[in-house]
């Protein structure tokens, strides 16, 4: 289906940008810096739009991510150009060069070195400045899209948030009312007597399941509003649940077909055989036994026997109650196989944000640290009265904010980097996931061959609207 | 409009806002070239949650407009005498389709209210108003009898698009009804003025409809920022970043970006992409 947009596409597109003038000699910066701030004007301003509700602050903020964006649009003007303008600019650039070469051999003589090294390095400028000059006299930014954005202030005054005139919705109708009549047809000439004849059956089944569907949902809601809005206490309880994620695991052991390599691995020794890499095992040993230490009633030691024996279970992902801009549940679900493919695909060791203290440290990550997933796995630990209780525990790839968390000022995003690899891999309860994170490596690597050898990260802020209001607030 | 109406109201009317949206589709290439141009119409006291969900079938398809036929064997000297009978067909067409909204086949009904029978089984006295239209630029200009490349909210001159203009100066909305007693004026007087505002001659549907013409399009989404500006700025980028020798770096950080929920990783550069639709501007 045609519409279904690139909305994600956008947010990393201000992720890759700023990275991309990276390494560029100090000269470059003028030009670059301002080709950022016009993308991220451009993107926030979209963001702000897809806000389901505004306040006066909001569309101030909109209005100046407009005006930035205006400002700094210049940058982009070479991109404007057709191909007239193109090749005008090439006709020049042919005949300057050719000039610059009978300069060249007239004078070259007479130049002592340090003022041939100076002219040469002045050629380049001179040259790309007479090009740009006309180029950005044929170019323009009028086209009617560009002016559309001016008015979308006024509108949301007037008509609400945007969101609900999306056009997503009747593109959606289309499968619905049109091109499912389509593929039952006989594609015949007179094909539309047939749509409509099919539309009018369809439609009048589904609408009449749900007139008689409709009024028993709605004792439904009624009732379940009517709890909640009558006690307090009820609605401190859900907020408080949301604080402390509540992973639901899925992994091999779903399957029960046993054919999968890790339901095979049953106790701890099992787990540290089967893990290839030495500073993983040796981290998940340690770790493993400081965490047993800790949660074990008596605080007893805990012979490499008993260890071993313990009873475990690997899982791949683990599902995560995130709470929505408005208030709305999504649940994220954050993967990670190991070594594993997941569903046929590559190997994800997805991104996740982990809750380190309460209150506000590590600047804009508000007390959040990224760390990678490495590991996903429960064991099992003797309670004080006899009983069984599960931990479900992750290994992880540590890593800590420059700068001690605060905005980059020219590309403002925070970057992250691997502490020393002596505690470089952790293992901690997964309670402590709030969310799933996108982190974008800084020396391009394929994302297939895996990216263990980067060792410094950009947070990309911007990849949804409870993340980048979370950050920049 | 619906402000103005809703102070008409008496006791226990209803007030009906109607929202129209109308977009193209293409059915199949091997059939002959099938495409269809659906009106679709929902309405506006729904919650946006509920009118989004396809399994709650909000949507309803009211009428198939008729496609011209392709141009592309009439001499570009002679498109503007074949855009005109298009565009009054077409206006033709949508007229039969609101005529029960300007209440004129009607007498004998009480002048803008409709008796509709409500789902709770009893009749309601409802005036119907068009609140919104939602369709692409070009068939807005169509509808509404502009040139093409203007822009039908407000008459900013062609050449002051790319201008920012703080929202509050902002050029003077488009009155539709000084279009039509322009239009029916029929002199070269006012059809100078007609062409100053870039409006063709004709009849517009919309006049003898409740609404403001003018405010019928909303601002959309999908449209206008995703499959329209932030593609003009990636093509920007790439040429950006050509002009400075940077592409290379840029592809690289294009492909290692990583995974992340609906987010699949590209397997391939801006370049390498030929044309930016479906599949692969999900990627």
């Amino acid at each position: 289906m045609e519409w279904e947009g690139d909305e994600k596409m956008s947010w990393y597109l201000v992720g890759v940008v700023p990275q991309s003038p990276r390494g560029g000699s100090p000269a470059q910066r003028p030009v670059f810096n301002p080709a950022i701030d016009c993308t991220r004007a451009l993107l926030v301003f979209y963001m702000y739009a897809r806000y389901k509700s505004h306040d006066d602050a909001t569309l101030s903020y909109m209005e100046d991510a407009l005006h930035h964006f205006h400002t700094f649009k210049d940058v982009f003007l070479l991109g404007r150009a057709g191909k007239k303008s193109k090749a005008k600019a090439n006709a020049l650039r042919t005949e300057l060069m050719k000039k610059r070469k009978d300069d060249k051999e007239t004078d070259a003589e007479t130049w002592t070195p340090s003022k041939k090294r100076r002219e040469m390095n002045a050629w380049p400028d001179d040259i790309s400045h007479k090009i740009h000059v006309p180029k950005e006299l044929d170019v323009n930014f009028h086209f009617p899209r560009i002016h559309l954005m001016s008015h979308w202030v006024k509108q949301i005054c007037r008509y609400a948030a945007l969101q609900q005139y999306s056009a997503a919705r009747h593109e959606q109708a289309h499968q619905t009312n049109l091109k499912d009549g389509w593929n039952a047809s006989n594609h015949n000439v007179n094909y539309l007597p047939q749509v409509i004849t099919f539309l009018h059956r369809i439609l009048s089944f589904e609408i009449g399941e749900l007139n008689r569907k409709g009024p028993a949902q709605r004792q439904e809601n009624s009732a379940a509003a009517c709890t909640v809005l009558h006690s307090g206490a009820d609605l401190a309880a859900p907020l408080g649940s949301k604080s402390y994620a509540k992973p639901e695991f899925m992994g091999p052991q779903n399957r029960r077909d046993g054919k999968h390599p890790d339901t095979i691995i049953n106790d701890v020794r099992a787990l540290l055989d089967n893990t290839q890499d030495a500073t993983h095992r040796v981290a998940i040993y340690s770790s493993t036994r400081e965490f047993i230490l800790h949660k074990s009633y008596n605080n007893t030691y805990i012979s490499d026997e008993q260890l071993h024996a313990m009873e475990l279970c690997i899982y791949h992902g683990i599902k995560v109650q995130v709470e929505g801009l408005d208030g709305e549940c999504i649940s994220e679900m954050c993967r990670c196989t190991g070594s594993q493919s997941w569903r046929g695909g590559d190997q994800p060791n997805d991104w996740v944000w982990v809750r380190q203290r309460q209150g506000r440290c590590y600047g804009a990550l508000n007390g959040c640290l990224q760390w990678q997933l490495q590991c996903l796995f429960k064991i099992k630990l003797l309670n004080k009265d006899g009983g069984f209780v599960e931990y479900w525990l992750a290994l992880v790839l540590t890593t800590i904010p420059e700068n001690s968390g605060n905005l980059d000022p020219v590309s403002n995003f925070v970057e992250l980097r691997k502490v020393q690899s002596a505690v470089a891999l952790q293992v901690f309860s997964v309670g402590n996931i709030v969310g799933c994170a996108h982190v974008i490596p800084k020396v391009a690597t394929s994302s297939k061959t895996g990216d263990r050898r980067n060792e410094r990260w950009t947070v990309n802020s911007h990849i949804d609207l409870a993340t980048s209001n979370d950050m920049y607030n | 409009m619906l402000i103005e109406v809703k102070a008409t109201l008496r006791f226990e009317d209803t007030l009906l806002p109607l929202i129209l949206m109308s977009d193209g589709t293409h059915l199949s290439n091997f059939a002959g070239y099938k495409i269809e141009w659906p009106v679709y119409m929902t309405f506006g006291y729904l919650s946006s949650k509920i009118r989004q969900m396809p399994s709650m079938h909000t949507v309803a398809m009211i009428a198939l407009l008729p496609i011209p036929i392709k141009n592309c064997n009439t001499p570009p000297m002679r498109l503007d005498e074949q855009w005109q009978p298009n565009r009054e067909v077409l206006n033709e067409v949508l007229r039969c389709v609101f005529q029960p909204l300007t209440f004129l086949q009607n007498p004998n009904a009480e002048r803008g209210y409709f008796n509709v029978l409500g789902a709770d089984g009893n009749f309601r006295r409802c005036t119907p108003v068009i609140a919104a239209w939602v369709a692409d630029c070009l068939e807005y200009t169509e509808l509404h009898h502009l040139e093409r490349h203007v822009w039908f909210r407000c008459e900013c001159p062609k050449n002051e698009f790319g201008d920012y203009d703080p929202s509050d100066k902002q050029h003077p909305v488009r009155d539709h009804n000084l279009y039509r007693t322009l239009t029916d004026a029929n002199s070269k007087a006012a059809d100078a003025e007609l062409s100053s505002c870039h409006v063709h001659r004709g009849f517009n549907v919309f006049g003898p409809i409740p609404c403001i013409a003018s405010d019928l399009r909303k601002p959309n989404l999908l449209h206008q920022m995703q499959i329209g500006l932030l593609d003009h700025l990636q093509k920007w980028i790439f040429h950006f970043m050509k002009t400075h020798e940077r592409l290379d770096m840029y592809n690289a950080f294009c492909l290692s970006v990583p995974a992340y929920h609906d987010l699949t990783p590209k397997n391939k550069s801006y370049e390498e992409v030929s044309q930016w639709n479906g599949k692969e501007m999900k990627k």
